[in-house]
């Protein structure tokens, strides 16, 4: 799920670079920190979503919680008519809660690729961190940015018996402090889909975080989706029982 | 001129057992014609009926590129007075809309996608076959009515602490969702056979659908199974779901009066292309009109050349018939060559000779045929009352171009499925008994008397 994006992207960063220690020689440390910082740890906080397509705009209100990578949830809070709207992730399954019939529907796997809420998101956005390392083989190149601020891009390509959906994901980390700042999506062959950047990069709890990102679809650049968190919470207990479907349905 | 017909009746009778067996195996064969010839046309019934009776009708009204990216957005705009243009120009028509969403069944806690299609109950019977009770395995037909249910209430006790609570929150009141009940409309859906076994659903069970609406919010309504469909074919009985256009629309909200697809079926007597000119023009840049067989390529094709089919099939079939006839008209000659050796000394003419030749096959055919048609036609019309039941190796039936059939094979009796064997067989045996006939034809009287 790519509100947590910031965090799972931490979560992956030391398995990529420990990978391909000989090119940043302190990059295993600096990265253990990081994961040590992240990993484990619980996040909640308050986002706005805006769509655009050709065909509608539309803005959503809504709250997330984590819990290391393998639980989430998300629920809108605004527009009113669909507030209480939820999704909930455990590891690899995504149910969704409709408070208008107020049923909960798990999310079959040829539904993976549908859109998550309406927005460029899929559903596979939602679990697909959770398999990152398993599925794909990384590779780390050192880069220069225009403003001569070093890049770390880190290209993960699938491994052979892999089911997965991309052919080809480019995520680029400023060195500085790990904060991805782009991430390009490539099919099969190895054509671009669609491009996420990461913006507004703000210190919280003494980490950089970047607090917006945007996805645009490559063949459709005058749509997007965009989310920019309004608050944004670290560190603080959640209860596992908290990701349930009880808890999914209540409120 | 009525001795030749006296001599070749005769004639045919005087290896009693020869002829008797060359009739036997040429009725057969017209038999088996009659009845395979029967069966096929019962097919292309069930195809003309389950492809254009059922779901497709003469002609279509759609936006240009509608029927290439089935987008939810391609629609057919001022609806309601495209209608109105059609019936007033004498053309039955019928508003269809579409479109695509998750099904689940709380019961089975199964889900799969489901192809939307809302129709007229008022219009759509005018245009389509679809209403019709035998069309379904299940239950019946949409019957437009709603019915009301109260959600149940979400059980708030014991819930976990919000982490973010203590927020200011930037929304004001943010926990109002949710919390009042209101009554939900629920409609009802007819679904295809495949879907209904995936969902493991039936007519009285509640199904819960979620869709992407037009205006991008979350579409999500419950529905009632009331019925499922038969056979129809392999992507509607995978994924149809058929509720009314006002149901469609609380789930899709679509924008006023557009439709994605008008289907129209041509006055008695009218042409397809004709009719198909005059839609165009009552459309105008409203939408592209189409036949059934610009839609629908393959089975036009089908329809198209079916006779065809049948006639290279039946020759097919003839062929050994065919070898027969002329293995023992063959015979036959070789037998009386003293007989054409000396009718050719008293002046005959070869092409008389012929001629009788010709007539003795003809009245073969003419018993073969008869015998064979009234064999065949009761063997047609009996399979055509009980069925073949190939149920237990085909439970779902047959799939060919997308159609499903039957697995209980039915077949019909057409003036084609009578009159083609029967011809055909002339046909053939007219040239299997060419070269016999030619041979005592030219044959040399003075060699064919001393023939031993």
């Amino acid at each position: 799920m790519r509100p947590f994006r910031t965090i799972v992207l931490a979560l992956i960063l030391p398995a990529v670079i420990i990978g391909a220690e000989p090119a940043i020689p302190d990059g295993r440390e600096i990265l253990r920190r990081v994961d040590d910082m992240w990993r484990g740890n619980s996040s909640a906080g308050l986002m706005t979503m805006q769509i655009k397509t050709a065909h509608w705009e539309r803005t959503l209100k809504m709250k997330g919680y984590s819990k290391g990578k393998d639980l989430s949830l998300m629920r809108i809070v605004y527009p009113k008519s669909e507030a209480g709207t939820g999704t909930l992730k455990v590891a690899e399954n995504i149910w969704n809660y409709l408070p208008k019939t107020r049923r909960v529907m798990k999310v079959p796997s040829s539904m993976m690729m549908g859109s998550w809420m309406g927005s460029h998101f899929t559903n596979d956005d939602l679990v697909k961190e959770s398999r990152l390392e398993d599925d794909y083989d990384f590779e780390l190149v050192q880069k220069k940015a225009e403003d001569d601020a070093l890049l770390y891009e880190i290209t993960l390509l699938p491994k052979p018996e892999a089911a997965v959906v991309w052919g080809k994901i480019v995520i680029t980390v400023l060195a500085e402090n790990f904060v991805p700042i782009l991430e390009e999506f490539y099919d099969e062959d190895e054509k671009l889909v669609r491009r996420m950047t990461f913006g507004n990069l703000t210190v919280l709890n003494d980490r950089t975080v970047p607090l917006s990102l945007r996805i645009v679809p490559v063949d459709k650049p005058e749509e997007y989706t965009e989310i920019i968190y309004d608050k944004l919470l670290f560190d603080i207990p959640i209860e596992d029982g908290f990701f349930s479907l009880q808890n999914l349905k209540r409120r | 001129m009525k001795m030749y017909w006296l001599m070749g009746w005769r004639n045919i009778w005087r290896n009693r057992r020869r002829s008797a067996i060359t009739i036997g195996a040429m009725a057969f064969s017209v038999t088996l014609l009659v009845f395979f010839f029967g069966f096929m046309a019962s097919w292309m019934d069930q195809m003309e009926e389950n492809v254009i009776g059922m779901s497709v009708g003469d002609i279509q009204i759609h936006h240009p590129q509608y029927l290439a990216d089935q987008n939810l957005y391609q629609l057919v705009p001022d609806a309601e007075e495209l209608l109105k243009d059609l019936h007033r120009d004498g053309y039955a028509a019928a508003a269809r809309v579409y479109g695509y969403g998750l099904m689940a069944s709380d019961e089975s806690g199964k889900s799969a996608g489901a192809q939307f299609k809302g129709i007229s109950l008022q219009h759509e019977p005018t245009v389509t076959l679809l209403h019709r009770d035998r069309n379904l395995r299940d239950g019946h037909f949409l019957t437009g009515e709603t019915r009301l249910e109260l959600p149940e209430t979400v059980d708030t006790d014991g819930a976990y602490d919000d982490p973010l609570a203590g927020f200011d929150d930037p929304l004001g009141d943010n926990n109002g969702y949710g919390a009042k009940a209101e009554p939900l409309v629920v409609g009802q859906v007819v679904l295809g056979k495949k879907l209904a076994t995936t969902l493991s659903v039936g007519p009285g069970d509640t199904v819960n659908v979620v869709t992407m609406s037009a205006d991008g919010t979350m579409g999500n309504e419950l529905f009632d199974v009331v019925g499922v469909f038969k056979n129809f074919s392999e992507l509607e009985d995978r994924s149809l779901a058929l509720v009314t256009r006002a149901d469609y629309q609380r789930l899709f909200r679509l924008p006023e009066d557009q439709v994605h697809e008008i289907a129209i079926r041509r006055p008695e007597g009218s042409g397809l292309q004709e009719s198909r000119e005059v839609v165009a023009a009552v459309a105008g840049d409203r939408g592209e009109a189409r036949t059934w067989q610009d839609i629908l390529p393959a089975i036009a094709e089908m329809v198209t050349f079916q006779r065809t089919i049948m006639v290279l099939f039946g020759f097919l079939m003839y062929i050994g018939a065919g070898l027969l006839i002329m293995n023992s008209t063959l015979m036959m000659v070789f037998e009386r060559i003293h007989e054409f050796g000396v009718m050719k000394a008293i002046g005959l003419r070869p092409l008389k000779i012929l001629i009788l030749v010709l007539f003795e096959t003809f009245w073969m055919c003419l018993v073969a045929g008869i015998a064979g048609i009234a064999a065949g036609v009761p063997l047609t019309l009996w399979v055509g009352k009980v069925g073949i039941d190939l149920t237990s190796m085909a439970p779902d039936g047959f799939a060919l171009s997308g159609t499903v059939f039957d697995p209980v094979m039915y077949a019909r009796v057409t003036t084609d499925s009578v009159l083609l064997p029967f011809l055909m067989l002339f046909a053939t045996a007219f040239v299997s008994v060419l070269y016999p006939a030619i041979k005592a034809a030219v044959i040399e009287p003075v060699k064919a008397i001393y023939h031993i």
